[in-house]
């Protein structure tokens, strides 16, 4: 190929990460360790350049290296909620002691918000299994950073079971290629055109979907999720619980909706009773937690069930839908993960019964932790009950009205184990009475992602314009 | 009209919440008085909007729209007729009262008061709102206020109440929101708004789905039985404050959901399962005054005469004729006013008793006599003495549902009696007879405590006396209701 004919402003972004990554682990090697303390912010800058070049790019459909790379609306909104999320979490990071140097910390996280950003715009199987290996190899290494024995343990429980999804996976996609003959998503779509379901299609989709699956933690392969939430440092559960994420939906709405639309009405079925498994288990198991942040990994597989919901639907307003719920959990899950992060900066402990009198010790950790539970909740006026308003509503559009049933009723028993975190923190006396400090960027990232969960609850207009929705 | 004036009214107590977090913690008196404040203003608002209300005029007045959600079909639209408003003016009036029944919380006072301001924004608005989605949220927004209120300055069991209260209603509410989508999506409009729904009447086949959708939210916060289990302990734990609101407002919003939403959206399903609803009404009207009469409690016994005077309001809905559905609004008010007042009573009797319980009170007449004769007051009022405003509503709804459900009707009357029977033990042993020998010497009621009474005791002795300028307002907005019920 020519690469003077190639249109570099559609992987701009991309390479912004990608060269910042390089800076801060260079960084890393060159700096001294005072230094390095500011690397955090080198990549804060970084995304938020990143964010800029993928705002210019708005409204523009690209297409290059040879179809395999494709820049367009739904691939912009996702790289958008994910670099967002991301700069969060950097910015809540900021003045917490990471596990890592700093610079091996913050480019494993850019090494694998690239490969998210790249899955995102996959528009090729190879180039999408290429870039779904850049997004979960950093975390794997940044799980295990604690380098304790639990964290070792998570990490060897991601990395098994993330290997085993993978090669799940690629088997799929090799029976795909050996069906269809391409890998391009676009004359995948052309050869499928017309056919009848062929048993070795339907082995290909249900190996891709189990691969994918798990990346996105939807029962029955959620198991390593809970634990790698639980075990994890927190900056990294954090960044965990929102962009990785990103890249699997990402997948699934490129792949399925793009290339296998022929394949609909069978897909759409399994991702339905997958949606099914994902929001009972999830929630019926939240309920017996202790420990808050294993409580939110829990809940992390109940959501991945709603939002499985917008697959099921299979058609554009549900992939909307799906777009627009997951920017509005990711926030709520994100805050709630900083939430912890600030308490267990301060030494306070995870289990739920820590968290007793926060209004007092904490009272805007207190007010920002019960709004984004409020908000996963699905309650008005925070964000998340948009989110599962457009989401079921998408689903009765489609005739799925007993699939919305399910997901209400879901969130009625969600409502059962958020409380008891809300119940800790505003009903019970703390045991000390000390004040928790906050970092000032933690503190802020907080209050942000409150202000941007209750104002998309009040005005999700704001966004859903933009989806087009 | 020149200004939103509706609009202000919803939204001037979070102005006030908002504002409430700038007074430090420790000046309680002057958040206490803010919020008074407020609410003050917020009343006085809503008595402009009483006396700007054309009367006879059928139809919404006091329109506001605006576009909010277009994409979805979703816009803010409120407004009032002859059904809501009474409401509407009740909810600012009870907000006021318990903003003086929660004086002597100690603890939290200024989460307290943000709460309260919170919670009246959901009341309001779920009387107001002309729009599905907007109703909904109002709908949902009382919850998490009355959680907290609950759950932070409720009795001993407070977190148990507090959650069956948020979990009961959330199921109940959950589902009508899919009913909500349902509808949006089969009415062939493309539209939440009420009043467009309304006028064009709905005709599908999903009708059933919706109907039992709405019905179990709304019946939930009646409540009906068999959907009441969380009212006795809600009311049971909550604080005065909030057992006045939780009584004397969020009941009503079942109730008001029933004649705004089912009824005149759903006319024909309604009609068809309105014996349905007249049994459990009628069910909910004997055995709350049966297990009234059982209870020991004061506000336990209050709570189960709730349920059944609330049965008697939906007894009165089903039987959709003019007499009863107009009795059924002046009930709605009676008894927002009426138990309103006996909470309030409940509420201060036990501030200074410290107990509840009927057995070990007595003689309050001569410790504490001006509360001990307000309770009575309030007491006669609940069992429907005639010159007080509990006795014409009940009176309409009996004369109005007698000619279409007759047996359950005599049911309802031979209640009555049931009724007097434990309201007057209550009276009997609590409050007359010898005080108990571990009493010692309490204080009567307060200042504070009379003012907060007195306009309860003034509406309930007007409405009972002379109930037609009330029925002026109610009269036209029911004529509308039984207007669509008849054209589909």
């Amino acid at each position: 190929m020519d690469w003077s004919q190639v249109n570099w402003m559609a992987i701009m972004p991309e390479l912004i990460i990608l060269g910042f990554a390089i800076i801060v682990l260079l960084g890393e090697l060159f700096l001294n360790s005072d230094a390095r303390r500011s690397l955090g912010a080198v990549a804060l800058v970084g995304i938020i350049i990143a964010i800029v070049s993928v705002i210019r790019l708005w409204g523009i459909n690209i297409t290059e290296f040879n179809g395999m790379f494709s820049v367009d609306l739904t691939a912009n909104v996702l790289k958008l909620i994910l670099l967002i999320t991301t700069a969060l979490v950097v910015l809540g990071t900021l003045k917490v002691k990471v596990t890592l140097g700093e610079g091996e910390f913050f480019s494993l996280m850019l090494f694998s918000v690239l490969g998210t950003m790249l899955m995102a715009s996959a528009t090729d199987l190879i180039m999408l299994f290429i870039a779904l290996e850049l997004t979960v190899l950093p975390a794997y290494v940044l799980v295990a950073s604690k380098r304790d024995a639990r964290s070792a343990e998570v990490a060897l429980k991601y990395f098994l079971l993330g290997i085993v999804a993978s090669v799940i996976l690629l088997y799929g996609m090799t029976l795909l290629f050996g069906a269809t003959g391409s890998t391009n998503f676009a004359a995948i779509t052309n050869s499928l055109h017309g056919h009848s379901l062929e048993p070795m299609l339907l082995v290909a989709i249900l190996m891709i979907m189990v691969g994918l699956g798990f990346k996105v933690a939807a029962v029955p392969f959620h198991f390593w999720a809970p634990d790698v939430y639980e075990g994890s440092p927190v900056p990294v559960a954090s960044y965990l619980s929102a962009g990785p994420k990103a890249g699997g939906f990402a997948a699934l709405i490129h792949l399925f909706p793009v290339a296998l639309a022929s394949a609909a009405p069978a897909w759409a079925t399994f991702f339905a009773i997958l949606a099914v498994l994902s929001m009972f288990t999830g929630n019926l198991v939240a309920l017996a937690q202790t420990h808050v942040r294993r409580l939110l990994g829990y809940s992390a597989v109940a959501h991945t069930g709603y939002l499985l919901v917008g697959l099921a639907v299979a058609n554009r307003i549900g992939y909307s839908s799906m777009i627009f719920y997951f920017f509005v959990y990711s926030l709520a899950a994100l805050g709630a993960f900083l939430v912890v992060l600030a308490t267990t900066e301060r030494g306070i402990g995870e289990n739920i019964t820590d968290f007793a009198g926060l209004h007092k010790r904490a009272p805007v950790l207190a007010i920002a932790m019960a709004v984004f539970l409020f908000s996963l909740v699905g309650l008005p006026p925070f964000a998340g009950f948009m989110g599962k308003f457009f989401l079921f509503k998408a689903a009765v559009s489609s005739n799925l009205i007993w699939l919305a049933i399910i997901g209400v009723l879901n969130s009625a028993i969600s409502f059962g184990y958020y409380v008891t975190i809300i119940r800790q923190m505003y009903l019970v006396s703390p045991e000390s009475d000390g004040t928790v400090t906050i970092s000032k960027p933690l503190y802020l990232s907080i209050v942000l992602i409150m202000a941007a969960v209750i104002f998309f609850g009040v005005y999700p207009t704001a966004f859903l314009s933009i989806i087009k929705l | 009209m020149s200004y939103p004036i509706i609009t202000i009214i919803i939204f001037l107590p979070v102005l006030g919440a908002l504002l409430l977090q700038f007074v430090p913690r420790s000046r309680a008196n002057l958040i206490r008085t803010f919020a008074l404040l407020v609410t003050l203003i917020d009343l006085g608002l809503g008595i402009v909007v009483l006396t700007g209300y054309k009367l006879g005029q059928a139809g919404m007045q006091f329109v506001e729209k605006a576009s909010w959600i277009p994409k979805a079909g979703i816009s803010y639209h409120v407004g009032l007729d002859g059904i809501s408003l009474p409401l509407f003016e009740l909810t600012l009036l009870l907000t006021v009262v318990a903003v003086l029944a929660s004086w002597s919380i100690k603890d939290r006072v200024r989460e307290h008061y943000s709460l309260m301001l919170l919670l009246a924004v959901g009341m309001l608005g779920t009387f107001v709102a002309l729009d599905f989605v907007l109703f909904y949220i109002f709908w949902e927004l009382v919850l998490i206020p009355m959680y907290f209120i609950i759950g932070i300055w409720g009795g001993e069991n407070r977190n148990y109440a507090a959650v069956k209260f948020f979990l009961y209603t959330l199921a109940g509410s959950v589902l009508m929101l899919v009913g909500i989508i349902t509808l949006y999506f089969t009415s062939g409009l493309g539209t939440f708004d009420m009043v467009k729904l309304m006028q064009a009447g709905y005709h599908s086949q999903y009708g059933l789905f919706i109907f039992i959708t709405f019905f179990l939210g709304f019946a939930v916060k009646v409540p009906m039985w068999p959907f009441h289990t969380w009212l006795p302990d809600a009311h049971v734990q909550a604080p005065a404050a909030g057992s006045v609101l939780l009584a004397g407002i969020l009941l009503k919003m079942g109730t008001y959901a029933f004649i705004r939403i089912v009824v005149q959206i759903l006319p024909a399903e309604f009609v068809k399962f309105a014996p349905f609803i007249a049994v459990l009404a009628v069910i909910s009207i004997v055995y709350g005054a049966y297990t009234a009469l059982a209870q020991q409690d004061l506000k336990k016994m209050v709570a189960y005469s709730s349920v059944s005077h609330m049965g008697y309001v939906m007894l009165g809905i089903a039987a959709l004729t003019p007499v009863a559905l107009n009795g059924a609004v002046l009930q709605m008010v009676a008894h927002g006013l009426i138990t309103g007042m006996l909470f309030l009573m409940v509420g201060y009797i036990y501030e200074r008793t410290h107990t509840r319980d009927i057995k070990k009170l007595g003689g309050l007449s001569i410790k504490i006599p001006i509360l001990g004769g307000m309770f009575v007051f309030a007491a006669l009022a609940s069992l429907g003495l005639p010159g007080l405003s509990g006795f014409v509503g009940e009176l309409l709804i009996l004369l109005g549902s007698y000619s279409v459900f007759k047996i359950f009707t005599i049911f309802a009357v031979l209640t009555l009696a049931l009724t007097s029977f434990y309201l007057i033990r209550a009276n009997q042993n609590a409050i007359f007879g010898m005080p108990q020998s571990w009493m010692g010497d309490f204080k009567d009621a307060s200042g504070r405590e009379l003012i907060s009474a007195l306009p309860l005791i003034i509406l309930i002795v007007a409405i009972g006396v002379y109930p037609q300028p009330i029925l002026h307002y109610i009269n036209p907005a029911v004529n509308t209701v039984l207007q669509i019920v008849r054209g589909s």
